[in-house]
């Protein structure tokens, strides 16, 4: 095709050449990667089981042979961070899967039909905002029982408000733009021009929302997993760690030292990705 | 013959907090098949919501009050949400007034023209594709195959407003209702969009309702003109009737604002304002602007008096009580 250079420079990829000029972004975009791969593939990446014991070698400190030392029960603590990754993984996406569902959802129907579909609503958001979310977590957890899905649950049920109201005001915004009343004057039906029209035009926040509310869900899971709420042990966790390293910390410090770094770093490179997004978005016109 | 379009005493109000705005208050008209009918009038006389309404496109506090709206044979007031869907776009296509807003900024263009095809189940995607590269070619884009693969923002604002033309003519409607097609555009273009629309009407042989509210415009292209003025209609008539020898003050004075380069006139401004839209003026709308104002205008509307052959009037210079 003649106009090649022309071509293809959509809303996308005008996103992408802004976002790659913002080292930062970039940087926090690899780190991502290189997370969610050593999270996917844990199990074959992991020297050891993340609960075998080796009570020959009880707080071993960090060596070639533990690379990240070992904990009270000689387990080797570089397997368990690899495994704390993979659950904040599962549980950052998972979670967040849920409340984009639940916030696109309940957003992008607020905000198209308005009236009293919207009052209804959006009431329904203000008292899931208003509610102390981390109790709300916890009773929902110990309702539920442990495990991903309740944690899932239990994140999603205070989470997806803020989403709603996001997807709500940005379709609000597009509902009263020209195309959309165009797309009406040919003929398309309301479900067409929610899906065609209306979402992907309110997509570019959105997806700064989601990223940069992937951390927030895997603190809240190391949050219930420091009083033992989270995942169910010998399953490890970063809160579950770092409240046992806490305890130990004048003596072993890298018990405390290696969850809580691995934990930032890993929150830092996804709101370095989100804060990239949110610049390469609202930059764009 | 039957009317393609019948439009009888259509008034059209918005409830507002404070008070009623009859944003249209009793037109009536005819349209027959091939025919080209321009509404004329200042912004905020009714032309957009009068004719917004034959679709049903109008927001939720607009009421449709004891009218009737018949469209090829169909009682448009009293279709279903899904048989109107079936005549917007397919049977009656819509231009609006700014194209750059109109196109949705984050599809190609090619899929935004045979999109409407797609809904209204006429053809397959690749037929689709096929008649949207020739009608993009029949609107005059150049190299329309590639042009297909590009998005609105790589399109100028003629170009866009000819994507929309293509648009609103892909699926051979019947009617082709153009709101205000040139406003937003520099002076070159919109007659260029003007020549576009005849030399479409032409090929494709539908009816066309064309709104503007410069006379000029109308000249070599409608048949019959409605001039509007404050939700009413002020005159009815043939295009040539109406330009040679208008009837009404209001005409006059909207045919007076026509700057000409050849004719040494000057140009003379309409008196006064428009009336506020929630509390009108009685009588004629325009009677506190009008120099040959009487007592009766003050406290009667005037009906449409017949000044020629099919040639209206509403102004009770042409008739007694």
């Amino acid at each position: 095709m003649k106009n090649k250079n022309r071509v293809g420079r959509s809303y996308w990829s005008n996103i992408w050449r802004k976002f790659k000029r913002n080292k930062l972004a970039i940087l926090g975009l690899i780190f991502v990667f290189v997370l969610v791969f050593l999270g996917i593939f844990a199990p074959w990446l992991a020297p050891y089981p993340y609960d075998e014991v080796h009570y020959e070698a009880v707080w071993t400190p960090p060596c070639k042979e533990f690379l990240a030392g070992t904990d009270q029960l000689g387990r080797a603590i570089f397997s368990r961070l690899l495994y704390s990754l993979r659950n904040a993984i599962i549980v950052g996406f998972g979670a967040q899967a849920f409340i984009v569902f639940i916030g696109l959802a309940v957003g992008l129907i607020a905000g198209f039909y308005g009236g009293r579909t919207d009052n209804i609503l959006m009431r329904i958001v203000d008292i899931v905002y208003s509610f102390p979310s981390y109790l709300l977590n916890i009773i929902l957890v110990l309702v539920l029982g442990r495990g991903y899905f309740s944690i899932f649950v239990a994140i999603a049920a205070t989470g997806w408000a803020g989403m709603a109201r996001l997807v709500r005001g940005q379709t609000l915004s597009v509902k009263s733009r020209e195309f959309v009343e165009a797309a009406r004057a040919s003929g398309a039906s309301n479900g067409r021009i929610m899906f065609r029209y209306i979402l992907p035009n309110t997509i570019g926040p959105i997806i700064y929302a989601i990223f940069s509310g992937i951390p927030g869900v895997m603190l809240v899971e190391s949050g219930l997993s420091l009083i033992g709420l989270g995942v169910r042990p010998p399953m490890p966790s970063w809160g579950l760690m770092i409240s046992e390293g806490t305890g130990q910390f004048l003596y072993n410090p890298y018990m405390l030292l290696a969850p809580a770094g691995m934990l930032v770093l890993t929150i830092l490179s996804f709101n370095f990705v989100a804060f990239g997004l949110r610049d390469a978005i609202s930059a764009r016109e | 013959m039957n009317p393609l379009l019948s439009i009888d005493n259509l008034r059209v109000y918005f409830h507002r907090p404070e008070g009623i705005l009859k944003a249209v208050d009793g037109i009536s008209y005819n349209l027959y098949e091939g025919e080209v009918l321009g509404i004329v009038g200042e912004s905020g006389s009714g032309k957009s919501v009068s004719v917004l309404s034959i679709l049903r496109l109008l927001p939720s506090n607009a009421k449709i009050a004891n009218s009737s709206i018949f469209f090829d044979g169909k009682d448009m007031l009293k279709l279903s949400k899904d048989e109107l869907q079936n005549v917007r776009g397919k049977d009656i296509g819509f231009v609006f007034q700014d194209p750059m807003s109109s196109l949705n900024p984050v599809i190609t263009v090619g899929q935004q023209v045979m999109e409407p095809l797609l809904w209204h189940n006429l053809y397959g995607k690749d037929e689709a594709s096929d008649r949207a590269k020739k009608m993009l070619g029949m609107v005059g884009i150049p190299s329309p195959e590639e042009r297909m693969e590009e998005y609105p923002f790589q399109f100028s604002g003629g170009m866009r407003q000819r994507v929309m033309i293509a648009i609103a003519l892909i699926c051979n409607p019947k009617l082709l209702i153009a709101d205000e097609p040139t406003t937003s555009l520099d002076v070159t273009t919109q007659a260029q969009i003007i020549r576009l629309l005849k030399n479409m009407k032409s090929e494709l042989g539908m009816s066309v309702i064309l709104i503007t509210h410069n006379l000029a415009l109308t000249s070599n292209f409608c048949d019959r003109l409605i001039i509007m003025y404050a939700s009413n209609m002020m005159e009815t008539g043939r295009t040539k009737d109406i330009l040679n020898s208008p009837s009404h003050p209001y005409t006059r004075f909207l045919l007076d604002a026509v700057p000409d380069i050849e004719a040494d006139k000057e140009l003379v401004p309409i008196p006064g304002t428009t009336p506020d839209p929630i509390n009108p003026p009685e009588g004629c709308k325009f009677h506190p602007r009008c120099p040959m104002s009487t007592d009766i205008c003050k406290i009667e509307t005037p009906p449409l008096f017949s000044v020629g052959d099919e040639h209206y009037s509403a102004c009770w210079l042409y008739g007694r009580k």
